[in-house]
């Protein structure tokens, strides 16, 4: 045992293994729900203000473009900034997991911009990105490749739901 | 001499001493005492601690003592409203620190909740990458491709 594994505690649960497909999805979800609902309310607030600042009824979503636009620019501001500065989003949060780099240190903000604007060629040609996962045995998607990070789990099981998980790890005294 | 002395004393006095305490006002005697300076004159607390309390408690029998005590009855008889109304539920409030307890039940329930949530992804993360890998005939993919770095370092996060 090396002195930085003698420093680590025992872990007998799948702290810092690959993060799973289905895991990777549902965090997918509350952060699809996070930005909408976000880019919802954020705009009925900036339409009601320019309402109240010009005189005039305002309404962002009559122009389609400029809203598709500001979505954008509002999910990739959402995504790049909580994984530069914390290495998971909200969604990730939730479901215990975040994206680290290949040397296993957390994103920086190069890493995160990258692994954001990758993200959608992980869609092209019937998801092939995230077929990746299920494929890979590290489980990293496209994006994650180009961006050269991995997902990872990042909390404790304490429940019992995980003792057989946890009988599986192979090498689980490492941890 | 002196035996025959002490009979006469002995019978005399046998004599003479129920005639005096039926003379005697025991009432007025008692109320000629001053029972409170006799009191006051008590060393309790000396009194108290030659006391054997171990010695006593062994004596008693508890089990028959609790056995005589009509509880229902003993309930009949309490006030229990005035009781309550003794009592100053806003201070004892004010002491127990309720926000806290509160706060902390609810945040094991939460953790409770998120644990679970994560369990079950896990769980079909499992089930899912299992078919993956029998269909691929490959051997548990558990961190199998994961570098070998991520472990160490993901301790930071904590």
């Amino acid at each position: 045992m090396t002195p930085t594994e003698a420093r680590l505690p025992q872990r007998n649960n799948l702290y810092g293994h690959p993060a799973g497909v289905a895991t990777r999805l549902f965090a997918f979800f509350v952060d699809l729900f996070t930005i909408l609902l976000l880019f919802t309310v954020g705009g009925h607030v900036v339409s009601f203000v320019l309402s109240i600042v010009l005189g005039s009824d305002v309404h962002l979503s009559d122009s389609s473009l400029a809203s598709s636009l500001a979505l954008l620019l509002w999910a990739f501001t959402y995504c790049a900034y909580l994984l530069s500065a914390y290495s998971c989003t909200l969604g990730m949060a939730a479901f215990g997991i975040r994206v680290v780099r290949l040397d296993g240190e957390m994103l920086d903000t190069r890493h995160a911009v990258v692994r954001v604007l990758a993200f959608p060629l992980s869609f092209l040609v019937f998801c092939v990105g995230f077929v990746f996962i299920v494929l890979r045995r590290d489980r990293r998607a496209l994006h994650d490749v180009i961006a050269r990070t991995a997902v990872i789990y990042s909390w404790e099981a304490r429940s019992a739901n995980l003792a057989f998980l946890a009988k599986r790890a192979p090498n689980r005294d490492r941890h | 001499m002196v035996e025959s002395a002490t009979e006469i004393v002995q019978a005399v006095a046998y004599e003479v001493t129920p005639m005096v305490v039926g003379a005697l006002d025991v009432n007025g005697v008692v109320e000629r005492v001053d029972i409170q300076a006799i009191v006051e004159r008590i060393d309790v607390e000396r009194v108290i601690d030659r006391i054997d309390l171990q010695l006593v408690l062994e004596r008693v029998d508890l089990n028959a003592l609790l056995e005589e005590i009509d509880l229902n009855k003993l309930m009949e008889r309490l006030d229990l409203d005035q009781l309550l109304a003794r009592i100053d539920v806003d201070a004892i409030i004010e002491r127990t620190d309720l926000g806290t307890i509160i706060s902390r039940s609810g945040s094991a329930v939460m953790i409770q909740v998120v644990d679970g949530i994560r369990s079950q992804g896990i769980g079909v993360d499992s089930v899912l990458h299992g078919w993956v890998d029998r269909l691929l005939r490959r051997g548990g993919s558990e961190n199998d491709g994961a570098p070998a770095q991520l472990s160490p370092s993901a301790e930071r996060f904590e």
